[in-house]
């Protein structure tokens, strides 16, 4: 059963009751909230996700007014794990947005028995290519544009996971988040892929999150290997360019960008090394996005890119 | 780091250092040379990327350690090549860059080994 088939008075009273039992990749969300918002931003970005049978989660989160006046005065809405608030309370406008980056810090800061990198991640013909990149290198828009027109499986935008065991990528498809220009960009590009409403002024600027593929969804479970790390760079103007990396210095970096490479100790390590044994490296600068496409397109069919160029 | 020919260098007992590289897929992706490796101190838990001749250098210095002479003998054996072309003085200014990044350490005395 899909949340996407529930009614609207269903939803509300699994929200506002014992809680609405959500599976995204391998884990339970229990969502409880009696916002208008969240049930909407639920509805819209989450339709094909499947619920879990109500029991046990591995996360309880909610959604609230962090107290009665901030219903009514400047409305706030406060973020709840296991009924602790780990941020500070927003205004009630970002109350969806707020409950997406809730959702990520739940992952990034407990599922400990993967090695947890900051890089979006697909899935093309059996191989995963992973885009690590700090705020503002266009990650997530080529992330957007790869899974909503380049027939990338999304298996996430933000947070990669590796199984330290077999070190196979560990899909966890959540709504793909997009801040301001890039959702412009993204919109125009796939215009029938339904987007949260525009939030402004957000800690991150303006912020939407759009539905993620439905077959990405349902193939949740399919853990493939990785076969391409790729560090993008979009810079207005540049010429495509794809440039070969060597793979020490690329573990490096993504020790540094990892959540809890240091937690793993040597296992982290091992893993990382495992990454890097399966992996070809790259830096990639582009500014057309249909010519990036282009180049990951040959990239999954498996061209020798050595020279470099698009 | 003043230099004494009675120190002893050493990876601290009970640490080890692990090193990959990837001179294959170097190759592939269309580089000349690869020598770097990815390092991981069990010790600290840090990881670094240091060149082959600095992994070398690492990997002679399990306990009990050397004396930078002994370990200026071997470096030249391991690359061919005739003692003089290395200085004592160099190399332990080499290893004293890694005992920075806390990946060796040292005391003045006599080697055990």
């Amino acid at each position: 059963m899909n949340l996407g088939s529930l009614s609207e008075g269903e939803l509300a009273t699994r929200l506002e009751g014992e809680g609405l039992f959500l599976s995204s990749g391998p884990f339970i969300f229990r969502i409880r909230s009696c916002l208008p918002r969240v049930r909407a931003g639920l509805r819209l970005a989450y339709a094909d996700y499947p619920l879990a049978e109500p029991g046990y989660a591995d996360f309880h989160v909610r959604v609230a007014a962090p107290n009665w006046l901030r219903r009514w005065v400047s409305p706030q809405v406060q973020f709840y794990f296991d009924q602790h608030p780990p941020f500070l309370p927003l205004p009630r406008v970002q109350a969806h947005a707020l409950l997406e980056w809730g959702m990520n810090w739940c992952v990034s800061q407990h599922a400990n028995r993967y090695l947890i990198l900051h890089a979006a991640v697909l899935e093309k013909n059996g191989r995963a290519l992973l885009l690590p990149g700090i705020s503002g290198s266009g990650k997530s828009t080529l992330c957007a544009a790869l899974c909503y027109r380049g027939g990338w499986r999304l298996l996430s935008d933000e947070l990669t996971l590796i199984r330290p065991w077999d070190c196979l990528i560990q899909p966890l498809p959540r709504p793909v988040s997009l801040k301001n220009a890039s959702i412009g960009v993204i919109q125009a590009l796939a215009p029938e892929v339904p987007f949260t409403k525009v939030v402004h002024d957000t800690l991150k600027g303006t912020v939407a999150h759009g539905r993620p593929p439905a077959d990405s969804v349902a193939r949740q479970g399919e853990c493939p290997p990785p076969g391409w790390v790729v560090f993008p760079k979009y810079r207005a103007g540049a010429v495509t360019r794809l440039e070969a990396l060597p793979p020490a210095p690329v573990g490096l970096e993504l020790a540094e960008q990892a959540f809890n490479y240091s937690l793993h100790g040597r296992r982290g390590y091992e893993t990382l090394c495992g990454l890097l044994d399966r992996v070809s490296a790259w830096r990639f600068e582009y500014s057309d996005t249909d010519e990036a496409l282009s180049l990951f397109e040959r990239l999954a069919a498996g061209e020798c890119l050595a020279e470099a160029a698009a | 780091m003043s230099f004494s020919p009675n120190e002893v260098w050493f990876v601290t007992p009970g640490c080890e250092i692990l090193g990959r590289h990837w001179p294959e897929a170097a190759a592939q992706a269309g580089m000349e040379t690869d020598d770097l490796f990815l390092v991981f101190h069990t010790g600290s838990g840090d990881t670094h990327a240091v060149d082959a001749f600095r992994f070398f250098v690492l990997s002679s210095l399990k306990a009990p350690g050397l004396r930078v002479a002994e370990l200026c003998r071997r470096v030249a054996q391991h690359l061919e090549l005739p003692p003089e072309e290395f200085g004592q003085t160099e190399l332990h200014a080499l290893l004293s860059d890694l005992y920075g990044l806390g990946l060796l350490d040292y005391r003045i005395g006599e080697a055990e080994a």
